[in-house]
């Protein structure tokens, strides 16, 4: 590659040795590295199978969505093939959650990987042109992926009768440009059409009308890393990766106040409280932890260490996203933060959404000043609870919750900004 | 009209997609690298180039938060100013490029070197507090290493 701008040497370590087997290695590989650890021989595999039998297996392995929701992707996948083509596959690399730097790791270390993935999954729900979504943020990630792309391309891993098995595909990328809400899947698809990223109302739903009205599958770059590592060893065998319910690698990446900050690839049985002391090396300074945070969604105390790190209702779930906070580190700042994130990525379609994360963010501003009097406490309380129901998207969905459980976990952290005096 | 190296550049971005106007970002992209910022001259003619009215193209570049059509600067340099960042001393690196530059944020240089543009989320976190000059990701590792960095970018 002729030019590629600084990317960061973030620490990755796994004890399964499946989606990081490349990636824990700083560097970015090439195709003929990727191909002599045996990359690409699972593709040969995949276009000798009917395109029904792969659904089927990742049906079975019971690959859930690595993007947040967690919803089974072999579901997703059989919705889609249910609609008439032209169908379109694209891969959600707009990895923008706060504390979430996973997909990077993977995009810009062993792209091909992901390529392998898409192109698997492309043939399995008979799609011929599938388009990668990066994050405007990640430009080292974009030209890594459109030049692993003409390296598959040179070697007939994509374009036209891929290997001699009469199936073309194309793979597009494109860039975002610094708006959260593009990880949105209906968002992203407007925005691949060229729009701005305003999320559409569900249904219907992508898999029935997505890009240009046409079933579509918008699936998260972990996710799609999956893909190979399921056609490889076949479901059986991938269900037997960490915990029944819940198979498969998975990552996790940590950030904050710990020792050992990185990505880290376990299984899904392991707990939060051995992610953090096991393999994150506890916390900076040895201090008490306070919360944990799962990016911007979901706040946990310290007494909920043993949380699992699974997809069931008690489980850690969404990106896998782990965020360490200690002793000395403030809940209602980190609140304001939060709502002045939501403001900030707000994309102001829906009013509840638009006018809400806004007062919010000034009420809360009010609070942490001293400045708030109960009717100022009321109407926060107030506008926290009703962004979610009345919001058009997730984003609006989610934009009080972290806040509203800080409340509710860390009373005392907020009793001291309550005024004392009730001012008329 | 654009100049030739540049208009050939969107020209590639536009004949790369399937569709026209799915270039629009890339174009917007490689025009704000082009003259530092996106002047708004240039919606025009982009708008004719992809084929989309001159009110879809305003609308674009307005709500995408990477694209400026204020202030031109040679550099940009991005600041994470999120939730790990703000835990992990971001302030320190703030006030250092402050200091180092003579500008607030959202301000830039006298001699149009740099801007210093608040962000949220660089995703890199393991590695905060972080910045962008650019296309380039660091971390902060003191201000002696950051005068090194500064001093890549003329």
């Amino acid at each position: 590659m002729k030019y590629l701008p600084n990317i960061l040497d973030i620490k990755a370590e796994t004890t399964l040795n499946l989606l990081l087997a490349r990636a824990k290695k700083i560097k970015t590989h090439s195709i003929d590295e990727y191909i002599e650890s045996g990359g690409y021989k699972t593709l040969k595999k995949a276009l000798s199978m009917d395109p029904k039998e792969i659904i089927d297996w990742v049906d079975k392995s019971q690959l859930r969505g690595r993007g947040g929701a967690g919803f089974p992707t072999g579901k997703k996948w059989q919705f889609a093939v249910q609609n008439p083509p032209p169908r379109y596959f694209v891969c959600n690399a707009d990895e923008s959650e706060p504390g979430t730097f996973k997909d990077r790791v993977l995009i810009e270390r062993d792209p091909h990987l992901l390529i392998e993935g898409i192109i698997i999954s492309s043939y399995a729900i008979g799609a011929e042109k599938a388009f990668i979504y990066i994050r405007g943020e990640y430009p080292a990630g974009y030209y890594i992926l459109r030049n692993a792309i003409e390296e598959a391309k040179s070697r007939g891993f994509l374009g036209n009768n891929i290997l001699g098995s009469g199936y073309s595909l194309d793979i597009y990328v494109a860039r975002g440009g610094g708006a959260y809400i593009c990880g949105e899947e209906t968002a992203l698809i407007e925005s691949l059409e060229g729009k701005r990223g305003h999320p559409r109302l569900k249904p219907p739903f992508p898999v029935q009308k997505g890009l240009w009205e046409c079933p579509t599958v918008v699936n998260n770059a972990e996710t799609i890393c999956n893909i190979p590592i399921i056609v490889e060893k076949g479901w059986e065998e991938y269900r037997y990766i960490g915990p029944s319910e819940y198979p498969g690698p998975k990552l996790f990446p940590v950030s904050g106040k710990v020792k050992k900050p990185g990505v880290y690839e376990l299984p899904m049985n392991t707990t939060l409280r051995e992610l953090i002391f096991k393999y994150a090396g506890g916390t900076l300074g040895n201090k008490k932890i306070k919360a944990i945070l799962s990016g911007a969604l979901d706040c946990f105390s310290a007494d909920e260490l043993d949380t699992p790190m699974d997809y069931s209702p008690k489980g850690f779930g969404g990106t896998g996203t782990v965020i360490v906070l200690t002793e000395e580190d403030n809940i209602v700042e980190l609140c304001l933060k939060i709502a002045e994130f939501y403001e900030h990525e707000s994309c102001g379609q829906c009013t509840p959404c638009r006018v809400g994360c806004y007062e919010q963010h000034n009420l809360l501003k009010k609070i942490i000043k001293g400045d708030a009097s109960e009717k100022d406490w009321e109407a926060f309380v107030y506008i926290n609870k009703h962004i979610q129901p009345t919001s058009i998207c997730g984003l609006g969905a989610v934009a009080g919750r972290l806040i509203r459980q800080a409340m509710e976990k860390f009373p005392k952290e907020f009793e001291r900004y309550k005024p004392t005096v009730v001012k008329y | 009209m654009f100049e030739k190296e540049l208009e050939e550049k969107l020209k590639d971005h536009i004949n790369y997609f399937p569709r026209k106007e799915q270039a629009i970002l890339m174009c917007l992209h490689e025009i704000q690298n082009h003259y530092g910022y996106i002047p708004k001259e240039s919606l025009k003619p982009l708008s004719d180039m992809i084929g989309l009215p001159l009110n879809h193209v305003e609308g674009v570049v307005a709500f995408y938060d990477m694209f400026d059509t204020e202030s031109s600067a040679r550099h940009r340099i991005r600041v994470c100013v999120s939730i790990v960042c703000h835990f992990m001393q971001k302030d320190k690196l703030i006030s250092a490029l402050k200091e180092k530059l003579g500008i607030d944020m959202g301000e830039v240089t006298e001699d149009g070197r740099f801007k210093l543009i608040p962000v949220q989320c660089i995703g890199g976190c393991s590695e905060a507090p972080l910045f962008m000059i650019d296309e380039d990701t660091y971390k902060f590792e003191g201000e002696e290493k950051l005068d090194e960095i500064l001093a890549k970018y003329t």
